[in-house]
């Protein structure tokens, strides 16, 4: 059959080129004509001319007859999965139908176009993983920005990679700025606390131990982190750095601290409690107080408190012991002497009195003073002056009194050896401490904290106490109250050589048997425990008094009073 | 059908026809025309399925395909909610270059819950909007039936 020219050269040109051609030739109102080429191969066949072409051919559906002008329908899949590309190409006196066979280039095409959407499909995967992965860091972000929990990378040279947005917060800092910059410019740590960290970052992972280290922060105020290292899964050479801000947790705790503690007093029973709130109480005042208590109970921190807390705090504050000062001497130590008032005054001298000018002075032991220095106190006390031995012209004195004693001053007073009006004059208020078997629940508190002062002055690690230890401590009858259990705390601790204070390691008058309960003034087992601790000090009087947390005169008094001579051991 | 990439034109095809279905993603090049004989209305008919290549970035649909045809199915991938983006594009094409021929939108990929993207708003919207939609599962089948049923029904009216 002749082709229309034009049209007949082009589809001879497609023809030409196309492997397996084939054609079809249909009216204008869709009748198949003729066909021929390779009708067979792509499943046209059996084909019946003088039918509607669209009736015999699935694909010619909707197509036929031509409305338009040449068109293409590329990349059809036919019979025996060829592809073929079909033109319509209208003519004069009917339309062809094309079929160019463009099997190998689909197929190279599916190839191309498979991997094409594979990775398409694995793009979008990884799109959403990256979602997902963003989505539960900001999460994970959002959970450690609540916990105010700090984290940082650090690079091997230092610099700082990553500083979360807690971080960031705390540090008033910009990402930008601190991103890049050496750890040591973006953490404001002291010299020393910087030095811990360093070491923390070099050190290998089984060597790194949580540190508790102090951040400056913008504002100036410092704040207390836990910090961890850890090596970053990622890089093993660079460190992951959580801050755990503990402030809040360390203020919360000493203020429950606080509660138990009271200036350099420990305790939480109920006597205490009462004691920390006269002394608060008499602090805002400046009335004389009298702090009556056994030996041991803490007399002078009770004094010490009353002036710490009080407005003469920035004054100084003295202690005379009483008991200690020699007869001949106690008014010139007291109240000064003039040059030449007696033979050992060589100079003008001034008294205690005139030294606590502005602050306060404790009459420790006020009990034990001469009756004719009392006269001279209690005029300091009345006219708020005192003479100097020599002198006869008072001088004013700006002090506050306050007096301590072990004794009962009534029955001193009954017994004619304290004057009443001085007792009057010194009893404005009065703190009274209860000795330490009266408030055993403190014990425990107490051993902790000297434990802590006595470890940290020694550079000792603190160690476990162990129950029994505590049962013991706590059962023990205390008769030189908490001074006592300091001294047994402290020789504990010194004689403790593992990880855990035992029962061995107390001094022996605690474990021996009897020594425990009851109370705590009985002459025979006052004089076993003098005798003990002479024996465990090897008759040294200072350490059987140390051991034993009372004075060196407290000693003496009660070795007296014990029918203990000085030849004893 | 018409719709982009990956989306489960070949196989809600497959599915419907031949009652098979794949995991094996095969993607379409071209064409691949498919038969069913269907009842509408209590009336034999033949559905001529024109199951032609998805969209991407790189190529956009023929409207030569869509020529002389009587219907549309468009298909989105619930699990990715963009593929509704491509269809709705697909769809202005049809209406500007074909004319405003019966569609039914499938919602494929019923059976991926948990990747499921498409929000109850959306389906909503798009009712609003006069979209006939249907979830569908090729893999289970679920709606398959429906969706060519509902097309083949908006045809005939």
């Amino acid at each position: 059959m002749e082709l229309p020219e034009p049209i007949g050269e082009h589809l001879k040109s497609l023809f030409v080129r196309s492997q397996f051609p084939a054609y079809l030739f249909v009216s204008h109102d869709g009748v198949l004509l003729e066909w021929g080429g390779g009708c067979d191969r792509y499943g046209l066949t059996p084909l019946e001319s003088g039918v509607l072409a669209s009736d015999q051919i699935d694909f010619l559906e909707g197509m036929l007859p031509l409305e338009e002008g040449w068109f293409q329908l590329p990349r059809l899949l036919v019979h025996d999965f060829r592809v073929v590309d079909v033109h319509f190409v209208p003519g004069e006196e009917g339309d062809w139908v094309v079929l160019l066979d463009t099997t190998e280039a689909a197929n190279r095409e599916t190839v191309a176009q498979q991997q094409a959407n594979d990775l398409a499909l694995l793009k979008l995967d990884h799109l959403k993983m990256l979602a997902q992965l963003r989505a539960h860091n900001e999460n994970m972000r959002a959970v450690l920005n609540q916990l105010r929990l700090t984290t940082a990378v650090i690079a091997e040279d230092g610099g700082v990679l990553f500083l979360s947005r807690s971080g960031l917060d705390l540090l008033h800092a910009d990402k930008a700025n601190v991103e890049g910059s050496n750890w040591r410019e973006v953490f404001r740590f002291s010299d020393a606390d910087a030095e811990q960290f360093a070491q923390l970052l070099e050190v290998p992972r089984a060597s790194r131990e949580r540190l508790r280290l102090e951040l400056k922060m913008a504002t100036g105020r410092m704040r207390s982190f836990d910090i961890d290292i850890q090596s970053d899964p990622r890089d093993p050479a660079q460190r992951i750095a959580y801050f755990y801000d503990i402030s809040d947790l360390l203020d919360l705790r000493n203020k429950l601290h606080e509660k138990a503690r009271f200036q350099d007093m420990v305790g939480k029973s109920h006597p205490m409690r009462q004691v920390f709130q006269i002394i608060e109480e008499v602090a805002r005042v400046d009335a004389t107080v009298l702090v009556e208590g056994e030996t041991g109970t803490g007399k002078e921190l009770v004094a010490r408190a009353i002036h710490y807390s009080s407005p003469r705090q920035a004054g100084p504050f003295i202690v005379v012991n009483c008991a200690g000062l020699a007869d001949s001497l106690i008014n010139s130590q007291l109240f000064g002497h003039k040059k030449g008032s007696f033979t050992d005054a060589v100079t003008d001298q001034k008294g205690v009195f005139e030294a606590a000018h502005g602050g306060t002075i404790l009459l420790d032991e006020i009990g034990d003073i001469p009756m004719n220095t009392q006269t001279r106190i209690l005029r300091a006390l009345e006219q708020r002056e005192i003479v100097r031995v020599g002198e006869t012209q008072p001088r004013k004195v700006d002090i506050r009194i306050l007096a301590a004693t072990n004794k009962n001053l009534e029955t001193e007073v009954k017994q004619g050896n304290f004057r009443l009006d001085l007792l009057y004059r010194i009893r404005i208020a009065r703190v009274t401490l209860p000795p330490l078997r009266e408030r055993r629940e403190d014990v425990p508190l107490l051993v902790e904290a000297f434990a802590h002062d006595i470890c940290v002055e020694y550079g000792l690690e603190i160690p476990h106490v162990e129950r029994d230890v505590l049962s013991a401590l706590i059962a023990y009858r205390w008769p030189g109250n908490v001074r006592e259990l300091r001294n047994a705390v402290e020789f504990a601790l010194i004689r403790c050589k593992e990880a855990k204070l035992r029962l061995v390691d107390l001094p022996p008058e605690l474990t021996a048997a009897g020594n425990v309960g009851g109370s705590a003034s009985s002459t025979d087992s006052d004089k076993e425990r003098i005798l003990s601790a002479l024996k465990a000090s090897k008759g040294r009087r200072a350490a059987a008094a140390k051991l034993l947390g009372i004075s060196r005169a407290t000693l003496y008094r009660r070795m007296k009073a014990c029918c203990l001579g000085d030849d004893v051991l | 059908m018409l719709g982009a990439f990956s989306v489960g034109k070949t196989s809600l095809v497959s599915r419907f026809v031949h009652s098979l279905f794949s995991e094996k993603y095969h993607t379409t090049i071209g064409v691949k025309v498919d038969k069913k004989q269907v009842v509408v209305n209590g009336e034999d008919a033949a559905l001529m399925i024109w199951d032609i290549y998805g969209e991407d970035d790189i190529q956009e649909v023929r409207m030569n395909y869509v020529r002389g045809a009587a219907g549309y199915l468009l298909v989105a991938d619930g699990t990715r909610s963009d593929t509704l983006d491509v269809a709705r594009q697909i769809r202005n094409r049809v209406v500007r270059d074909i004319g405003d021929i019966p569609f039914v939108l499938l919602i494929n990929k019923s059976d991926l819950t948990e990747e499921w993207e498409f929000s109850d708003e959306t389906l909503e919207a798009l009712k609003a909007e006069g979209w006939l939609t249907v979830l569908t599962s090729a893999k289970t089948g679920e709606g398959v039936e429906k969706g060519f049923s509902l097309l083949a029904d908006a045809i005939i009216e």
